[in-house]
């Protein structure tokens, strides 16, 4: 909550101070920010909860206990955005109003416009996976239309957090400028667990380490976010401090899930399981992060120099760090508590398998042009984050 | 089950379109449950994943508790913990509850039964496959529709706004070149999201044709009649070329297992004339490949018939495959080849006496005992027939087949089908196959043999025996329902029309 002037010390001087309050100056309300933020972080940890709840229990329903953290995070997200939006409008000051941009006759900060949006996508897609559900099976892939919908909802009360704390931020006192880059920091770290998350089907197991595939989906928004998102940022690590909230996010998860007691309650059971299947380890994203943002500080030089550095660094640095993460990971030393490695879904046939890489390339020729198009797109996502940011680096609003 | 049928079912108002066995895809079962007669009605999903609606109801009194669980044929981590099922409000004796199948192919509903005489269990087969495509209605499009566009609209006017007013500094003003760059901003955002719904609308489409591809369809088969034999082969690649693991791998395909008896058959052929006459045929070809099948052809009249062959593979899956074949006039009046099956047997049409009874060739009448009341589709079809030997003849039904009597329901466009028993639809070599032999609870073939002589919901009058056939006709239309039972040695077939009525919406 705000320590200056939040929504209920201003109710409890309104009678006598709004005439003077409606064109003089009013200090920001604090709590909507951390409002999104917590609806934002509820997102993320209630999608990475449902995702282990399919995994261990697999019978859900639309009150499961993830599901309804994920709804709280909307109604959170879509109210507390939805009140700023009201009381700017019908009783701003004009200092309130000079920190909101317009929408439809009414007047809001960015953020708050992309967080209600986010909250009504993710309202309309409730329907639209339920007709899915019924067309085309329960949960049959993570990657659907309907989820991608949802996804794109959350995603958007994430990127409204961020652009909440960068508006802050970019018009903050230097005594407070540490504080919100650390909150936009922090809401740009659940964004990339977000997307990591999405990721999970196609780049999270060290199976998938050796195989062209990982690189190329892992460059195609991941530096993206990093640049983006590092590039406004008042930090001195930006990049890196991003992607150490995704590691810490998803390994507090990880660690903690596999406490509680859990039993496949649908069939076919191939792999009894007694406790909650967590996520797998966290990718290693600090490390190209770090490059990241010794590249953005150090490269001087057109955007697409500096891209063209970022992209190439960042594939090299996870093909150095990923390869032999891999290798570790499926190996006897990574089965244990702290590595989580093979912890396997309530419905995955046991088998050899598990401790193999899946779909690598049979030739270097194959797999050096994998790393060819990952190389490309990491470039062209860097190029791309590198605009978005200088967009993002400006907004006040 | 009135009630059960009419509410339940009324849930499925997709249109099904294929099933394993062909247009009925539910699994009905009535015999014993350990120390218990129960009545199971399992009304598979329509597509899998989806949800199965258990419906049980125990003939006896007492009843503590009715359970259920759904188990996969292959599973090797144990059964997931079962549900309890509710009872049904308005509908007393019936027990309810909805069980998730999450994997196409062979599956079991296991029903537990509690109460005075202990616990009893019974495993009922289920072939669970994706059977119909859904459409969109109407206002679930408007819906849809209107949201995207409200969403879209939102989207583009947010991005005019981000441009136009969210870099100015709190004291900065809106001059032209930035209205202009918000509107171009804008009209960039609407083109992307216009590539995005064209996108997202060709991810939806190949999702789309990649599940009407994995629709279940009965493998193809070929089949062929001369003048006194039919040959029938299963044509379908994925069957001819099941040992050919690399041809599989190649296209994803699953290794489908060997036959298995059923009823000590592998396979039970039935040829229904397809040209409104009632002539029927059940056969027994016998194979030395698994893919062509042989066997004597008994003298129907000429004209076109569909065949309709079903067999179970190792997995406990039962499937029903279709195809259509020219019988030779000269079939008529011959005498029937000496090397048939004593177990074939076929019939023609016998004219209704009072609507409801038939005289079969030896005299005896068959009568089914229903009501004014007209078939309605997803309502039990009370199908319960009386056998009255001629005077003076005091026979009663031997076993045929290991059952106490058969019966064929087919709709006379040869979209829906399918093989009872007083059992139900369910396969007894499914049920042994999925029955756990550790589970001595459980009532695999030694109940069924106590079936065949005497059905549990058979009643012996002093004129004679009835059968009765657990099941629901589908899908209105004009069926024929065949009945087939056996008394001093003969096999006895005899037909029934039937209207069946559309439910009430």
């Amino acid at each position: 909550m705000s320590t200056t002037l939040d929504g209920v010390s201003v109710r409890g001087d309104q009678s006598l101070a709004q005439p003077a309050t409606r064109v003089g100056q009013r200090a920001e309300a604090t709590w909507p920010l951390y409002a999104v933020l917590f609806s934002s972080v509820s997102i993320v940890v209630g999608l990475i909860w449902d995702i282990s709840w399919h995994r261990s229990i697999g019978r859900d329903s639309f009150w499961s206990p993830p599901h309804l953290l994920e709804q709280l995070a909307a109604v959170v997200a879509g109210t507390s955005c939805g009140w700023v939006v009201l009381r700017t409008t019908f009783a701003g000051t004009a200092s309130d109003h000079a920190r909101t941009v317009r929408f439809w006759g009414f007047r809001g900060p960015l953020g708050a416009w992309v967080c209600i949006w986010g909250t009504l996508t993710m309202i309309a897609s409730a329907p639209f996976d339920n007709w899915w559900h019924n067309a085309y099976g329960l949960d049959v892939k993570i990657i659907s239309p309907p989820h991608m919908v949802l996804a794109w909802g959350m995603i958007a009360i994430q990127v409204g957090a961020m652009l909440m704390a960068l508006a802050r931020q970019n018009r903050a006192e230097p005594s407070e400028q540490r504080r919100l880059s650390m909150i936009y920091a922090m809401s740009a770290g659940i964004l990339l667990t977000m997307h990591a998350t999405v990721l999970m089907e196609y780049a999270a197991f060290p199976n998938d380490m050796h195989s062209a595939r990982f690189y190329r989906v892992t460059a195609i928004l991941i530096p993206l976010i990093l640049v983006a998102t590092a590039r406004p940022s008042r930090l001195r690590w930006p990049a890196t401090t991003t992607a150490a909230v995704y590691m810490a996010i998803v390994l507090v998860l990880m660690w903690t899930l596999q406490l509680f007691p859990a039993t496949a309650l649908l069939a076919p059971i191939y792999n009894p399981v007694t406790r909650m299947v967590p996520p797998p380890f966290p990718l290693l994203l600090v490390v190209p992060a770090l490059a990241i943002d010794v590249l953005l500080r150090r490269v001087r030089g057109h955007d697409w120099s500096l891209s063209l550095a970022l992209g190439i660094g960042f594939v090299a640095i996870m093909l150095a760090t990923h390869w032999w993460w891999g290798e570790f990971m499926l190996s006897p030393a990574a089965r244990t508590f702290l590595f989580n490695a093979d912890l396997w879904d309530y419905n995955i046939k046991p088998g050899p398998w598990h401790y193999e890489f899946w779909g690598a390339e049979t030739t270097v020729a194959s797999f050096a042009k994998g790393l060819g198009i990952a190389v490309m797109t990491a470039v062209a996502s860097s190029q791309l984050g590198l605009w978005i940011g200088h967009g993002m680096s400006r907004v006040q609003r | 089950m009135g009630r059960p049928a009419t509410t339940i079912l009324a849930l499925a108002a997709a249109v099904v379109v294929s099933s394993a066995h062909i247009g009925s895809p539910d699994a009905w079962y009535d015999g014993p449950a350990g120390p218990y007669t129960v009545l199971v009605h399992v009304q598979a999903p329509a597509v899998v994943p989806g949800i199965a609606i258990v419906n049980v109801k125990p003939a006896d009194s007492g009843i503590e508790r009715v359970t259920a669980f759904v188990n996969r044929f292959d599973a090797t981590g144990g059964a997931p913990p079962p549900d309890v099922a509710a009872p049904v409000p308005d509908s007393p004796g019936w027990y309810r509850t909805r069980l998730w199948v999450m994997t196409a192919g062979s599956n079991s509903v296991t029903v537990g039964v509690t109460g005075a005489k202990g616990i009893g269990t019974v495993v009922v087969p289920l072939t669970a496959v994706a059977g119909r495509r859904l459409t969109f209605d109407t206002p679930l499009a408007a819906l849809l529709v209107t949201a995207a566009v409200v969403l879209a609209l939102g989207l583009v006017t947010i991005a005019g706004a981000a441009v136009r007013e969210s870099v100015l500094p709190p004291d900065g003003e809106v001059d032209a070149p930035r209205r202009r760059r918000a509107k171009l901003a804008m009209a960039r955002v609407a083109v992307v999201l216009a590539i995005a719904v064209v996108g997202t609308g060709a991810w939806w489409r190949a999702e789309d044709r990649g599940f009407q591809r994995n629709l279940f369809r009965p493998m193809t088969i070929s089949a062929r009649v001369d003048s006194s034999s039919l040959d029938f082969a299963i044509t379908d690649s994925t069957w001819v070329r099941r040992h050919d693991v690399r041809w599989l791998r190649e296209r994803r395909l699953p290794q489908r297992g060997d036959l298995i008896e059923d009823h000590g058959k592998l396979v039970h052929l039935f040829v229904v004339a397809a040209d409104g006459r009632r002539a029927f045929a059940h056969l027994h070809p016998t194979t030395r490949d698994s893919v062509t099948f042989a066997a004597a052809f008994p003298p129907l009249p000429g004209g076109k018939y569909t065949v309709f062959a079903d067999i179970v593979q190792t997995s406990g899956f039962t499937q029903t495959m279709t195809t259509t074949v020219d019988v030779p006039a000269d079939s008529t009046g011959r005498a029937a080849p000496s090397t048939i099956d004593p177990d074939d047997s076929w019939g023609v049409g016998h004219p209704m006496e009072d609507g409801r009874r038939i005289t079969l060739d030896d005299g005896t009448a068959v009568t089914w005992l229903r009501d004014e009341s007209p078939l309605v589709e997803n309502t039990e079809a009370r199908l319960r027939f009386s056998v009255s030997p001629p005077a003076g003849d005091t026979a009663s039904l031997e076993p045929y087949l290991g059952m106490v009597g058969h019966a064929v329901v087919v709709r006379d466009d040869a979209k829906v089908f399918i093989h009872l028993h007083p059992l139900g639809t369910i396969s007894v070599a499914a049920q042994a196959r999925l029955t756990s032999p550790a589970d001595t609870t459980r009532e695999p073939h030694a109940a069924h043999s106590a079936q065949a002589v005497k059905p549990a919901h058979d009643t012996s009058t002093a004129t004679g025996d009835t059968l009765y056939f657990p099941y629901a006709f589908p899908q209105p239309g004009n069926y024929t329902v065949w009945v087939q039972f056996k008394r001093a040695g003969r096999i006895l077939t005899g037909s029934f029309p039937a209207v069946v009525t559309p439910a009430a919406q």
